[in-house]
């Protein structure tokens, strides 16, 4: 028994470890070809583009030029340009992907079996808003893995802006997606999609992680229409999350001073003093200041930080100044106070007599 | 009866070998479907455009640093040129002695800091606090000397950001490594610690900083011990994290998230592989306390270090390393074999107790037992053959396997002949290499058990272009 | 004959936008990698700047900062990127630069080129 174990590894080993060696050079001269091919395809195509958009040629001309074995150079040399284009030039690259027969290639593959090979063909086909699409969708749409769903949703969210619906109710039925891939999927979409995402804030979203969603969203586009949403949050509303982001977006549109944000201050949470302090700063009130120098001697230290940046926005440097010699103050709140006129002023602000806490 | 005690004792060595390279195999094989995985998602997602627009958590970079005065300012340097939207840098002297503050503050502008702070670990005074006029993101921490883990937990409690990089002085990280690295913090919000993938930079172009050209160096040392790299650094833990259960994350480059690090206490002191015993430990109080969490490996090449060139060196690296496995697992003895921490207490923290840490011993007395009987007429040939084909020919595939899976994913020796060069080693590091090691590890374990507990000093050579 | 320079990652959209302003008459150059803003800046004179937020080396904002606090804070600077957050576009408004968000219409854009540069160069802030 001893021999056969022996012989079985013996050969195991050595039949594998040969096929091993094997591979590698061959992994290699393919790696290295496949290199110098991509290279040659992508030097003539960019020569193609440039003098397609010179209107040298046009876009079926290049059909007879790229031969299918090129399809999947093309596809990745396409996708960097219809990312940054729209309009006229979009229309352009669109035609040269259907003329040279990319588009009919990626419809087969959105069918293949492998989630990935059709992850990349749906992501391509949703980018040039291609109608036959849609029905490929449903299984990258209910696939379990967020980076084969990711772009299953972008190309329902690309091809009509009525789709929202879908997109939303998409995202309803998963809860393994961050707010940061979410917002991403709304930035695909382009400003357009804030009325309709204030409209079904305003009529009331069952999901609370879509709730924070959508505020998160009219935020990054700065949709100002979407104030009275905001202020109806900031007031009323019992959820802390929601209003936290609420709060933020005030500070990030800029938005004016109001009762609710004097209320926020006083809240319990300490987040929600912090955003609503920090909604104070950019709201630029500068007769509303004594609020955050209350906030200054708050027992948290991002609230304190966040006081101290707003007094320094609102404030002349001569109260702060008078804060800092004010022997009977507290002392928290003046070494935040001049760490933060540190920061701000560079070398020339330095007290050298600091103190650690 | 020797005799039957002996050949029984043949037989579970050679049992303990074929356990031993086959997990090996089992977590290579899982790392090439976890690799080809990574791949498909990086293509299928322009993660870097989400990124871009603004969706990624601010960093805090904490570099300890104790008598570096010959590499602190070009360490620092390359840690400036890091690319990352939102980062700080917290440099910790930790009481050096040479001339390390002064040369900083010349060639940074330090002025005395305003900085606050929350000390929320307990550590060695700070004295002085340093910001830099030239680089507003650089703060200079000046403390009374208390260890590296002590020199950490005070970047801890300086840090303003979420996320926390612990960084060697001497590791060069690539230009896109923290994006990488801090990728899966974006994706997932249980993920509590990443860690990248270390690459040997002997023998690789270094300018300003930055590893240009990939190379191989022709020290046969390092040639070793870049496939060691490959084989269990890489592959290794890439196999571990498909099943959850990374156990070691390099204390060259591994990103935190500061609340986690709070949440266990922050590093210990008294402890020699401060970083590992970290992560243990944070799988330990996850685990138990059934808090869903993730500890993830980028494979990802991201940082490049410099490796010992000679025999002392490693020698010493090597013991320090073994003496700090020792102290992390100690210090968690909890997970051995608890069910209630799954994967990591039924599979990865015995296996690291019984094939890493008590490995040596195993070995050592096997291959003495091994040739006693030889000696003693008590084996035939056939089963000598058996364990020496056992023990040595299954690492020659491993190896290979690696270099396979380097092929297949990230290809960073350009010339072929590197490759070759490395296949070849490959094969020689189960004849001599391997058992070297060993010993010096088993001598590491036999002179921590009876209490000499000191790290040894290594010799820096100074980060220039090396080959 | 007036100069402009592109800075963006993506070299092949740089070339494009390139051969189209050359067409029109402008002198383009596309800056490369490694390549550092300050020398080129110095060696050459430009009038217009195009430039990307998300570039590879550094943050765009911070070098649009860098800009403004050197020697050459009179530059025009068009900002075309992908970044098209509110918060941006406040920025770089505050940094007395133009604001045009990707996906661009090339049309759009030689328009916008077109007024910039024959906007006069002490107008400050304008519409």
């Amino acid at each position: 028994m001893t021999l056969f174990a022996l012989r079985f590894v013996v050969f195991g080993v050595l039949i594998l470890t040969g096929l091993i060696f094997l591979s590698i050079l061959r992994l290699r001269y393919i790696a290295k070809e496949d290199t110098r091919q991509r290279k040659k395809s992508f030097m003539k195509m960019e020569s193609l583009i440039l003098s397609l958009f010179d209107d040298q040629i046009l876009a079926y001309q290049w059909a007879v030029r790229i031969s299918s074995r090129q399809l999947g150079y093309l596809q990745e040399f396409l996708l960097p340009y219809l990312e940054s284009f729209e309009g006229e030039s979009f229309e352009k690259l669109v035609a040269v992907a259907h003329s040279s027969g990319l588009v009919k290639h990626l419809l087969q593959e959105g069918r293949s079996s492998e989630a990935w090979k059709q992850a990349q063909a749906v992501y391509f086909l949703g980018l040039i808003r291609e109608p036959q699409v849609l029905p490929l969708l449903e299984r990258g749409l209910s696939s379990g893995n967020m980076f084969w769903f990711y772009p299953s949703v972008i190309a329902l969210a690309r091809d009509d802006l009525q789709n929202l619906p879908r997109v939303l109710e998409a995202l309803r039925n998963r809860s393994d997606w961050t707010e940061h891939l979410g917002i991403s999927i709304f930035a695909e979409m382009g400003e357009d999609v804030c009325p309709v995402l204030l409209a079904t804030f305003s009529k009331g979203e069952l999901s609370p992680k879509i709730e924070r969603l959508i505020l998160a969203v009219l935020a990054h586009f700065g949709y100002l229409k979407a104030e009275s949403a905001f202020k109806e949050v900031i007031l009323h509303s019992t959820e802390r999350e929601l209003k936290i982001r609420a709060l933020r977006a005030w500070s990030q549109l800029k938005l004016g001073f109001f009762e609710g944000i004097a209320l926020a201050m006083k809240d319990a949470d300490w987040e929600i003093r912090v955003a609503a302090v920090t909604a104070l700063g950019s709201s630029g009130a500068v007769d509303q200041a004594h609020f955050a120098q209350g906030l200054l001697r708050d027992s948290d230290w991002w609230v304190r930080l966040r006081a101290a940046q707003t007094m320094l926005k609102l404030c002349i440097r001569e109260e702060l100044y008078t804060i800092l010699d004010n022997p009977r103050e507290d002392r928290y709140a003046q070494d935040m106070l001049r760490y933060v006129l540190t920061k701000e002023g560079g070398a020339t602000c330095v007290i050298p007599n600091f103190h650690l806490l | 009866m020797l005799f039957q005690i002996f050949t029984f004792y043949n037989w579970s060595i050679l049992i303990y070998f074929f356990l031993l390279n086959g997990i090996y195999l089992f977590l290579i094989f899982r790392a090439y479907k976890g690799i080809r995985e990574y791949t498909h998602r990086l293509q299928s997602v322009n993660l870097k455009r989400i990124f871009g627009l603004g969706f990624y958590r601010p960093l805090t970079v904490i570099a300890p640093a104790y008598n570096e005065a010959a590499t602190i300012v070009a360490s620092v340097k390359s840690l400036l040129n890091l690319q990352y939207p939102e980062f700080e840098i917290l440099v910790v002297n930790d009481g050096s002695t040479d001339q390390t503050l002064e040369i900083l503050t010349q060639e940074f502008r330090l002025v005395p800091s305003n900085r606050v702070y929350r000390e929320k670990l307990k550590t060695q005074p700070v004295q002085a606090v340093y910001g830099s006029l030239l680089y507003p993101q650089l703060h200079v921490l000046d403390k009374k000397n208390g260890g590296k883990a002590d020199a950490l937990n005070t970047g801890v409690n300086f840090s303003q950001y979420p996320l926390l990089c612990s960084i060697d002085a001497d590791s060069l990280i690539e230009p896109e490594g923290l994006l990488r690295v801090t990728r899966p913090f974006l994706e997932d919000n249980t993920v509590i610690a990443t860690g990248g993938t270390v690459r040997i930079a002997n023998g690789c172009k270094v300018t300003n900083g930055c590893v240009t050209e990939v190379g191989l160096s022709t020290n046969p040392w390092v040639r070793f011990q870049v496939v060691e790299y490959l084989r269990a650094f890489l592959f290794g833990r890439m196999g571990w994290n498909t099943l959850n259960a990374v156990l070691v994350i390099s204390g060259a480059f591994g990103v935190f998230l500061k609340s986690a690090v709070l949440t266990v206490g922050g590093y210990h002191k008294d402890c020699i592989g401060e970083d590992m015993e970290l992560v243990v430990r944070m799988h330990r109080h996850y685990r138990l306390n059934k808090l869903p969490y993730r500890v993830v490996f980028v494979p990802d090449p991201v940082c490049w270090t410099e490796a010992p060139e000679d025999r002392h060196v490693l020698c010493k690296q090597r013991k320090r390393w073994q003496k700090g496995l020792y102290d992390s697992l100690k210090s968690n003895k909890s997970l051995f074999f608890n069910p209630r921490a799954g994967v990591v207490g039924l599979l990865a923290y015995p296996f690291y107790f019984f094939f890493e840490l008590l490995g040596p011993v195993i070995e050592t007395l096997g291959y003495l037992v091994f040739t006693f009987s030889l000696l003693m007429g008590w084996v035939n040939w056939p089963f000598a053959l058996l364990f020496v084909s056992v023990a040595v020919l299954l690492g020659v595939l491993l190896s290979a396997s690696s270099l396979l899976l380097e092929e297949l994913s990230f290809r960073r020796y350009p010339k072929t002949s590197d490759i070759l060069i490395l296949f070849l080693y490959g094969i020689l590091e189960n004849f001599g290499y391997r058992q070297l090691l060993t010993m010096w590890r088993l001598i590491a374990l036999l002179e921590y058990v009876r209490g000499k507990k000191s790290w040894g000093t290594m010799h820096r050579k100074g980060f220039s272009v090396s080959g | 004959m007036q100069r402009i320079l592109i800075i963006d990652d993506n070299i092949y959209f740089a070339r494009l936008v390139a051969s189209q302003l050359s067409r029109l008459g402008y002198t383009v150059r596309v800056m490369v990698e490694n390549e550092e803003l300050q020398d080129l800046l110095r060696l050459e004179h430009f009038d217009l700047l195009i430039m990307e937020l998300l570039l590879q080396g550094q943050d765009g904002l911070s070098l649009l900062r860098q800009i403004r606090c050197s020697l050459f804070s009179f530059l025009r600077v068009l900002v075309v990127t992908q970044r098209t957050g509110y918060v941006e576009q406040l920025r770089v408004a505050e940094y007395d630069a133009d604001f045009f968000s990707k996906p661009i219409d090339i049309n759009q854009l030689i328009e916008t080129v077109q007024l910039i540069l024959a906007r006069d160069l002490s107008a400050g802030i304008c519409v």
